[in-house]
């Protein structure tokens, strides 16, 4: 007899694969008539915000560098490069004013000409909120007095004191006819600045569609080389195993922040390049050990006094293995970390000699702990601390990365052999910043240890500034206090030379690897990939082991060129293969990645094992059971 | 007929739902990490410029009783606040945004779901022992205990990136937005069957698994042995007498799984970067982003009451004997 469910079931087939079918051929299909020539990058942070006053992360530093130009830019190798709105620049004889020449014919992307005034007028819209309530204090405008534009091409800068600091002011310049309108309030709170952004950069973004994409297309009044790309779009992943199956499938050309787990098999394709990088925006990851004296307050400041010997905090750092650590939390991609300036900005890192670094070694912790005092007189394995109480040093680091709690686990290890009980504590990252919160920000700084990162910056001004004492209460979470390394810091900002300033900079990186109130304990790579069928001509900045994009400047998005590397045709070969060279410009989709099939069919091999043992058992279930019922 | 059932019913829901409101804005307002420190995320700003914000967003009166009034009374008006991470924006206009792509991707996965489980279901039990239904009910356990976060990468991996049939992130291909009507709901149709399919795999093996127990239990009736002594056809009798008791439990199933559609599947979302509540939910945790966190489990609490309420008075049409 005829179910009337299988009636009904076919047409429902039917539907669906008629449905299909619909859909199918347009998936491959190119969808818009036109063909413009489309970048795609994808990224798991999506921006913040388009008005650069709200824009806290890399990701939206990317899209408003894009979209303008500082007055000094960054080169090739980090150098400040006349690649802004300046194209060159002199100082006068006493350092404490600057004179930048504007190139002229700038034109914003509505048309408007972009002048000197435009600088002016963004520097004194920072500089003049900062004495009000609504300051805008996310780019830092390091000593200056005065900005004026007394022409139409010049921009003047007077500063407080001779410093150098100004040339590396990351700062976007803003269309003073649209921005004039916006007060210090709104660029705080309110004003989106939504597209489409009137910019002087290559691109000028015209469509966000939060959580999905940024699309950026070509300014046609930029004052630079004309880019081969037509439209940039930043494409928002919100995982980062999908972002890297989409490279591999040629759904975007370039991914930032490729998964360790997945990087070998994204670069070993072959149309795929991953890069092992080193960008000056990473920074480094660090314990940051709590120096706050609570002054015996109870409840405030670390849990023994341990913690505040820089005696102590040397030995124990003779008890953790570097380079066990950038292998394995970091799976390799990484270095062992030394001082707090990383060697991806080479200009100003510094490298300690050798005989002042701290190696690992167990049995030399062992004994410079016992030369502090540090010993276990009650023979429990633990040692206690100069007031005889039992040292146990909390840790708290953050769950954002899986490496933070690895490292930790590994430290505690070490440790403890060499008698420091350590206790690694995951919260989540808003508890640890309240952890580590001072009384002057209204916290208890109630913690031992702390296991986190920085981001860097292209000057190392910022980073150094975290170690100085007017930044307790800001952004210092060791609490460290020295009035010689603050005196060294206003030192090094008014520098008159780079020299100069490398001097003074190296001496106060030497002074906190010795003091250790943060422990760098690696510097990780940023990874990123990018595909070379479909694009040629990347380059990284820095040249050496840095990063092609989320970087410092615009290179790649406007030096590209469409179609895989052109291979030279080979000179001795003239008979030889015919109608070689020329690259297809439009390329056939990647075949299936040879590496996943064998895992494939395993999988479907063991699906239809599991299936066919199911369906066995239970047809000898049901067998019994008619033998029960007759 | 129950009238006054009804009433009851409508009333408990009601306070449910003033239960569940007032749980969802403590247990919010307990979490460690304050809102202020971290939207503000910038240690330069001053003791007075931090007051100010405080006071902008309400977050200086105390929590008992003038945040829960205050939010118990504006949240009546059905005005949500304004977002902390999105500055300036109404929580209506944020989550109503994400609120389209949830709908579509779970109603398309639940429609399937229940489309090709009853299906299945009801012809596994109808036809118990034969291959349909050995088949069908291993899969549909297979299916049932597979994370869909794992399965979604799997088929991303497989009908994706490997064969490249389908497109495996986001909602739409960027740059369409003026491009013909048809091509736009190809493209939107292109990208919804990977995640639509994740989804409702799951609920297949649900929905097929429960009504194939259904059937098989109605089948063993005393009912349907006296309709088939009538002479009634096979499908007279399944179509009149076993499938709408069988549907009971199935149809409370569903009633209460369509209550979390507005939950956004989290996970499907996350792994095809579905553009919903879901990811939506995510961020505003990781922001403490309270205003629209507090809108979501709102709209979420209303959806799950209602669904059950519904659920309820529909059992109580279907089945007389629930009604006093």
């Amino acid at each position: 007899m005829r179910s009337p469910l299988r009636g009904r079931a076919i047409r429902a087939l039917v539907a669906s694969a008629l449905a299909l079918s619909t859909v199918l051929p347009a998936a491959g299909a190119p969808a818009i008539a036109a063909d413009p020539l489309i970048f795609k990058v994808g990224t798991t942070q999506e921006i913040d915000s388009l008005n650069p006053f709200q824009a806290y992360l890399y990701s939206s530093y990317e899209a408003w560098i894009l979209n303008y130009d500082t007055l000094v830019g960054y080169g090739p190798n980090l150098e400040y490069a006349p690649t802004g709105f300046a194209e060159k620049w002199d100082v006068s004889a006493d350092g404490k004013t600057y004179t930048f020449h504007i190139r002229s014919g700038m034109l914003w992307s509505d048309g408007q000409p972009a002048t000197a005034k435009d600088v002016a007028f963004t520097y004194n819209y920072i500089l003049n909120s900062l004495k009000t309530d609504d300051a805008l204090t996310l780019f830092t405008l390091t000593k200056v007095s005065k900005v004026t534009a007394p022409d139409d091409l010049t921009v003047v800068i007077t500063l407080t004191d001779p410093s150098s600091l100004i040339l590396g002011a990351y700062t976007p310049i803003l269309p003073e006819h649209i921005w004039k309108s916006v007060t210090p309030k709104q660029a705080n709170a309110d004003f989106a600045n939504n597209p489409p952004v009137v910019g002087t950069g290559p691109f000028q973004a015209v469509e966000w569609q939060k959580g999905q994409f940024t699309r950026f297309v070509r300014n046609p009044h930029y004052w630079g080389k004309k880019p081969a790309i037509d439209e940039v779009q930043m494409i928002f992943f919100a995982n980062q195993d999908a972002m890297d199956q989409a490279l591999i499938k040629g759904d975007i050309d370039a991914a930032r922040q490729i998964l360790t787990t997945q990087f070998k098999q994204v670069d070993d394709d072959p149309n795929i390049i991953g890069v092992n990088g080193r960008s000056p925006l990473t920074g480094f990851d660090q314990l940051a050990y709590n120096l706050y004296d609570g002054k015996g307050k109870k409840g405030i400041g670390a849990s023994t006094s341990a913690v505040r010997d820089p005696a102590f905090r040397d030995a124990l750092g003779y008890a953790i293995d570097k380079d066990l650590l950038v292998k394995q939390p970091l799976l390799g991609f990484g270095d062992p970390g030394s001082t707090v300036i990383p060697p991806a900005l080479p200009a100003w890192h510094y490298q300690p000699p050798a005989s002042d670094l701290r190696k690992f070694d167990l049995e030399e912790a062992k004994r410079r702990l016992d030369a502090a005092g540090y010993k276990d007189s009650n023979g429990d394995g633990f040692r206690e601390d100069h007031e005889g109480k039992e040292i146990n040093l909390n840790l708290v680091t953050p769950s954002s990365q899986a490496y933070y709690a690895q490292s930790a686990n590994l430290i505690a290890d070490w440790w403890k052999q060499i008698g420091i009980k350590m206790t690694p504590q995951v919260l989540d990252k808003d508890t640890v910043t309240a952890d580590v919160t001072p009384p002057e920000a209204g916290g208890k700084a109630n913690f031992d240890i702390e296991l986190w990162g920085w981001a860097g910056a292209a000057d190392p001004d910022f980073l150094l500034s975290i170690f100085t004492t007017d930044q307790i209460g800001g952004w210092s979470d060791s609490f460290y206090s020295n009035p010689t390394f603050d005196k060294l810091y206003s030192d090094q900002e008014i520098a008159p030379t780079q020299e100069a300033r490398k001097a003074i900079t190296d001496q106060m990186q030497a002074m906190l690897y010795k003091d250790a109130p943060y422990d760098v304990l690696y510097y990780s790579s940023e990874l990123q990939a990018y595909r070379t069928d479909k694009w040629h001509g990347y380059t990284l900045q820095p040249r050496e082991g840095g990063t092609p994009f989320f970087a410092l400047g615009v290179e790649n998005y406007v030096n590209l060129q469409p179609g895989p590397e052109p291979t030279p045709a080979p000179p001795a070969a003239s008979a030889a293969a015919p109608g070689e060279s020329a690259a297809p410009t439009a390329p056939a989709p990647v075949p299936a990645n040879s590496s996943n099939t064998p895992i494939l069919v395993g999988g479907i091999v063991l699906l239809i094992a599991v299936i066919a043992i199911g369906m066995v058992a239970m047809r000898g279930r049901r067998r019994n059971q008619e033998q029960d019922e007759e | 007929m129950g009238n006054s059932y009804l009433a009851r019913k409508v009333f408990q829901a009601f306070l449910t739902l003033l239960f569940v409101l007032i749980v969802n804005f403590l247990l919010f307002r307990a979490m460690p990490g304050s809102a202020e420190r971290i939207l503000l995320r910038n240690p330069h700003i001053s003791a007075e410029q931090l007051q100010t914000q405080r006071e902008r967003w309400g977050l200086d009166k105390p929590v008992f009783p003038d945040q829960l009034v205050d939010y118990l009374v504006t949240t009546t008006q059905l005005d949500l606040g304004y977002s902390f991470q999105f500055r300036g924006q109404h929580v209506t206009d944020v989550i109503a945004a994400k609120i389209g792509p949830t709908v579509l991707l779970i109603g398309v996965g639940e429609v399937i779901a229940i489309v090709l489980g009853l299906a299945l279901g009801a012809y596994s039990g109808w036809r118990r022992g034969g291959p349909i239904d050995y088949g069908g009910t291993s899969i549909a356990l297979i299916l049932y205990s597979m994370p869909s976060f794992w399965l979604g990468m799997i088929l991303l991996i497989i009908f994706s990136t490997s064969l490249g049939f389908f497109p495996g992130h986001g909602m739409v291909t960027p740059g369409l937005a003026n491009a013909d009507p048809f091509a736009r709901v190809q493209d939107l149709l292109g990208h919804l069957i990977l995640p639509g399919v994740t989804y409702s795999i799951g609920y297949i093996g649900q929905y097929s698994l429960l009504m194939r127990s259904s059937i098989i239990e109605v089948l063993a009736e005393d009912y349907v042995q006296t309709a088939r002594a009538k002479g009634l056809t096979e499908g007279r009798i399944l179509r009149s007498h076993a499938l709408p008791n069988a549907l009971l439990p199935t149809v409370t199933l569903v009633a209460i799984n369509l209550g979390y559609i507005w939950a956004g599947a989290i996970t499907v979302e996350e792994v095809f970067s579905w553009p919903g509540l879901g990811t939506l939910t995510v961020d505003a945790l990781d922001s403490r982003d309270y205003p629209v966190l507090q809108g979501i489990f709102l709209i979420l609490s209303v959806s799950v009451i209602v669904a059950n309420l519904v659920a309820d008075v529909i059992y109580s049409r279907l089945d007389p004997r629930v009604r006093t």
